[in-house]
């Protein structure tokens, strides 16, 4: 199932003040979740090692990109408490660069 | 076709492990070790390329985390075992009274530096991506929770991206 993506506000302020990333680096993170979250949200929701506890409607699922030469990586958690609707919601960003 | 090229080097770097455990003590003719050589060479020219595939989606597309592990683990192998593999094939040759040259070894020899220099940065991408997460911060989830009972949420969809490809603000 291809789902529909929403990004709640917090998640959005975030990114907006993260540092570290370029323009492009923002546009490939976005673009990249919403690949992940549309085409392979099935796989995530189905894996119960990416739920954040068990019956939580969160999981956890991971981004790997480079930006101007440097490797990010994105924790992020959605929900599925509306994926009966099409829906998954974007409730968390951790972006860390790597060594 | 890099999920090809991930799946041969991981095939092909188990059939030469295998193989030259095989011939292990054996002064081996020159066709045999040729082959060998051959296969170390194929094996060290796929690594390379698929390495520059990853590095080319890193910057272009990303990956998923635990897709670019197992990605990274077997390409570390591959490179580990050409590295060793080729002093290994030295050996032999030595044994079966074959110049470094007559076995074919130079064409490889020649791929060493760039399988070094890959080396750590592929090792750099497996440990990222395979970094325990850190813990969530419960208060920013619940802040989204909030935030999004109330409405206050944006579409992440392609008109979006547009949008901001466009140069609207994040």
């Amino acid at each position: 199932m291809a789902y529909t993506v929403h990004m709640a506000e917090p998640v959005r302020a975030y990114l907006r003040t993260l540092t570290g990333l370029t323009r492009q680096g923002r546009l490939s993170l976005l673009a990249g979740i919403l690949g992940l979250l549309r085409d392979h949200g099935d796989a995530f929701r189905s894996d119960p090692s990416r739920r954040l506890a068990s019956g939580s409607p969160h999981f956890r699922f991971d981004y790997l990109f480079s930006d101007a030469g440097r490797l990010w990586r994105a924790d992020c958690v959605a929900a599925d408490s509306a994926a009966v609707y099409g829906v998954l919601q974007l409730v968390y960003l951790d972006c860390q660069p790597g060594t | 076709m890099t999920a090809l090229l991930i799946e041969t080097t991981r095939d092909l770097t188990t059939r030469l492990g295998e193989e030259l455990k095989r011939r292990k003590g054996e002064r081996l003719q020159r066709q045999v070790l040729r082959s060998l050589v051959l296969g170390a060479d194929a094996l060290a020219g796929i690594i390379l390329s698929a390495w520059a595939w990853v590095r080319e989606t890193l910057e272009e597309e990303g990956f998923e985390g635990r897709e670019l592990a197992r990605k990274c683990q077997v390409l570390l192998d591959g490179i580990d075992w050409v590295l060793a593999g080729y002093e290994r094939l030295l050996e032999m040759a030595e044994e079966s009274g074959l110049t470094p040259k007559a076995a074919g070894l130079h064409e490889l020899e020649a791929k060493l530096p760039a399988l070094r220099e890959a080396r750590p940065q592929v090792a750099e991408a497996l440990a990222l991506a395979t970094r325990p997460p850190r813990p969530v911060d419960e208060r920013a989830l619940a802040e989204s929770r909030t935030a999004l009972d109330r409405g206050e949420f944006v579409p992440l969809d392609d008109e979006y991206l547009a949008r901001l490809r466009a140069g609207e603000d994040f």
